[in-house]
């Protein structure tokens, strides 16, 4: 008989959906307790889960997992946060018998529940079981719990005669104090090995429990990653995607794999303007005139300045924008393009490209409000097709 | 044995029978009140026990006085968790829920512990005007309340809503419609709010007429979560208006723009709550941050102004003061381009020090 995987998941904030995946175990992923996948694999009953083996044979009512999950958060928790100063946000729109266990622990424990509509709050929970039942029998379950930035991830082993077992080690990444492992892992979980009641922490090199190892993180869930899409813009990212766009890398592989995740100090960089509509200084512009405009054609589909543009600059950044002064800055690419950076690429680039050129100028980098206007479509007479608006704006004498 | 006690006997001995065979024991059969009810701590024998008209009258009660309370400044979910002892009473566990349902972080608590300690109460009164009942809500040292009056199966409210604890202010919206959905035509009642000790809040005070084509079916009136979002979408809204100091006095520190899934959408992601909080260890006490989505392409921003104040939540429950975040009002533009509902759309977020 095929083994057979399952993930449930609650508070994610982007659940994938039911997706098969290859390899020799079948995964399926499921949403907070909602979906029965087949009487033969999993049956939820009023807030009580029973899994069943490949067999078909009952193995154990996840409320007992339910209970040794939320009790060793909870006591994690209470160790790293005040309960009393520290409020929990939990999705309302989650009824799954693990996420009503866990407030109700929490909420003994002293914590602040705050049922939220989307992924609010500094605190927000997300809980993923990943069920593996083997062909041997049985059940592997791995519950990964995050907690604003605190993430636990431990394996479980379930026995046909219901038992619940420690399959490793806790492993917690995001705390900065070493934890009293002694509080966890008590019955109704057996311990299946000594080395499990270890608090293994991960890829926190702020922690330093005298002999307790650290690891490189593999939180990783089984299959599809949990969390969502990379996405956040950056002038090096741009660069990267016009780079990369020579190598026939497309700006989705960038920006939006996993496989390609944006290192640390790009996503801590400050981000340029990537606005549709209005603009985002109108109050910084208040009360001031603008005096000039200059629009720098660009090449179809190109990034390049040229000299002509240069020259146009140059004359700006000498002869007219002065100490005080203003410069409102919109790249534009509007109407089709081949490049597969898109319209928004090519119009942060430009923008880009022309604040260098200024800021070598010597035109001070915060004096300079950039916004994009991209689109597939023309923007008509407002803006050109593919091109930078430079305004500069002052006070009136 | 006498006629009567023999057929009492027999009485006794049908009702044991039928019991039996029906295979269950003689306890009653509670109702679901799970749509009314706390997640948490309910005490739902005592909602059991109330019947649906009363429920659904006291529930009126506890959203108007929620709905009231959620647009105090000090008292807003996004900065304020509030300490909750279990409910005792039908009233209680209405209020309870709609403080849930109004998005604040309770704390449950066995005495009146901590700083924003809810308590509340029903109070009876025979007045001139007639029987009167007086409810309050309190949060620390705020206080809201209200009579309201009885008419047949509904309930008006019979006075304004008075507040104390805080400063005056005219941006409470009282959502009273809720109360001229139930029907009775020709009723009216007064609408407005006042402050304990007398004081005018500068809010309009009006009398309501429940007109003809006001009532609504009951499957039809506005659902509590509905006037509790409203509510706090008021706040934020007033809050937008109240405009941005003067920048001239600030240096810009620093910018990012989140990208939210779509138009719609009120979830951040992982990466964006990251880069909110990367923002907020920078953000110092006289620093500003200033929110902007603006992405609408029908110019009424009702989709990214709920982004905005998505944003402007997170910013301050990462604990930014919530007076110095604020949100960028949006202007029309010609330049507007029509944006598909599942398009990726941008939050900016900037971040000012004072000079």
């Amino acid at each position: 008989m095929q083994e057979v995987r399952l993930t449930m998941s609650s508070g994610f904030i982007r659940p994938g959906g039911v997706n098969a995946s290859s390899g020799p175990a079948r995964k399926i992923r499921i949403r907070a307790c909602a979906l029965t996948l087949g009487a033969a694999v999993l049956s939820l009953s009023s807030g009580c889960t029973m899994f069943k083996d490949t067999s078909g044979d009952a193995l154990a009512p996840g409320a007992t997992l339910d209970r040794i999950v939320s009790d060793d958060i909870a006591i994690i928790l209470e160790q790293v946060l005040e309960p009393r100063s520290t409020t929990v946000q939990i999705n309302r729109d989650r009824a799954d018998s693990f996420t009503e266990k866990l407030a109700a622990r929490l909420t003994d424990q002293g914590f602040g529940i705050q049922r939220v509509a989307a992924d609010q709050g500094a605190h927000y929970v997300e809980h993923q079981r990943d069920i593996v039942l083997p062909t041997s029998g049985g059940a592997r379950v791995t519950e990964r719990l995050t907690i604003g930035t605190i993430e636990t991830q431990r394996e479980f082993t379930i026995k046909r005669n219901g038992t619940v077992r420690s399959a490793g080690p806790l492993r917690i990444a995001g705390v900065r104090i070493p934890l009293d492992a002694k509080m966890l892992s008590k019955p109704p979980l057996q311990i299946a090995d000594p080395t499990h009641r270890v608090i293994e922490y991960v890829n926190d090199p702020a922690v330093e429990p005298a002999g307790e190892p650290v690891r490189e993180p593999s939180f990783k869930p089984v299959g599809e990653p949990a969390g969502p899409l990379e996405r956040i813009v950056t002038p090096a990212v741009v660069e990267r995607v016009a780079f990369d766009n020579r190598e026939g890398i497309d700006l989705q592989s960038l920006i939006g794999s996993q496989g390609n995740p944006l290192s640390e100090a790009d996503t801590t960089t400050e981000v340029n303007n990537l606005f549709y509509g209005t603009s985002a200084f109108e109050s910084e512009l208040d009360g001031l005139e603008r005096v000039e405009r200059q629009i720098i054609v660009f090449p179809n589909d190109s990034m390049q300045l040229g000299k002509a543009n240069k020259r146009l600059v140059a004359r700006l950044a000498r002869g007219s924008i002065q100490q005080d002064d203003r410069i409102s800055l919109v790249g534009c690419s509007t109407g089709y393009t081949s490049l597969s950076i898109g319209n928004e690429g090519l119009a942060i680039g430009r923008a880009q490209r022309v604040i260098e050129e200024l800021v070598d100028h010597d035109i001070p980098r915060q004096q300079i409000f950039d916004e994009g206007c991209w689109a597939p479509v023309s923007a008509g007479e407002d803006f050109p097709g593919r091109g930078v608006v430079i305004d500069i704006w002052r006070h009136p004498a | 044995m006498s006629g009567p006690h023999r057929r009492r006997r027999h009485l006794s001995l049908i009702v044991l029978l039928s019991s039996l065979a029906g295979g269950c024991a003689l306890e009653p059969v509670e109702r679901d009140v799970s749509s009314f009810a706390p997640l948490i701590g309910a005490d739902t024998r005592e909602l059991s026990n109330t019947s649906p008209e009363e429920i659904r009258r006291l529930r009126l009660v506890a959203t108007n006085l929620v709905a009231a309370l959620v647009q105090i400044p000090e008292a807003r979910p996004a900065v304020a968790t509030l300490q909750v002892r279990r409910p005792a009473s039908a009233f209680g566990n209405l209020v309870v829920r709609a403080l849930e349902d109004a998005g604040y972080g309770l704390q449950r608590v066995d005495a009146d512990q901590g700083r924003n300690n809810v308590t509340y109460s029903q109070r009876f009164a025979r007045t001139e005007s007639g029987p009167v009942e007086d409810f309050t809500l309190s949060v620390g040292r705020i206080a809201l309340s209200r009579e309201y009056t009885r008419q047949g199966d509904n309930i008006y409210p019979a006075s304004l809503m008075t507040l104390a604890g805080i400063n005056p202010t005219d941006d409470i919206d009282l959502h009273d419609a809720i109360f001229t959905e139930q029907g009775d035509i020709g009723t009216a009642y007064i609408s407005g709010t006042r402050m304990r000790d007398g004081a005018a809040t500068g809010a309009d005070v009006q009398t309501i007429d429940v007109r003809p084509d006001d009532p609504r079916p009951i499957e039809k009136r506005s659902a509590s979560e509905h006037v509790l979002a409203s509510a706090r979408r008021h706040y934020s809204e007033r809050a937008s208006m109240r405009g941005i100091p003067d920048l001239h006095r600030y240096t810009r520190q620093g910018r990012l723009v989140l990208l939210l899934d779509n138009a719609s959408t009120l979830y951040l992601g992982r990466e964006n709550k990251q880069l909110v909080r990367e923002l907020v260890k920078r953000v110092g006490k006289a620093d500003l941050v200033v929110v902007k989505a603006c992405h609408d392409a029908n110019g009424r921003n009702e989709g990214a102004n709920a982004q905005a104040v998505r944003v402007e939540e997170e910013v301050v429950a990462y604990g930014v003061a919530a007076d110095s975040v604020r949100i960028a009002p949006c202007a029309g533009a010609s330049y507007r381009h029509v944006m598909s509902d599942d398009r990726v759309t941008p939050v900016e977020v900037v971040h000012f020090r004072r000079d």
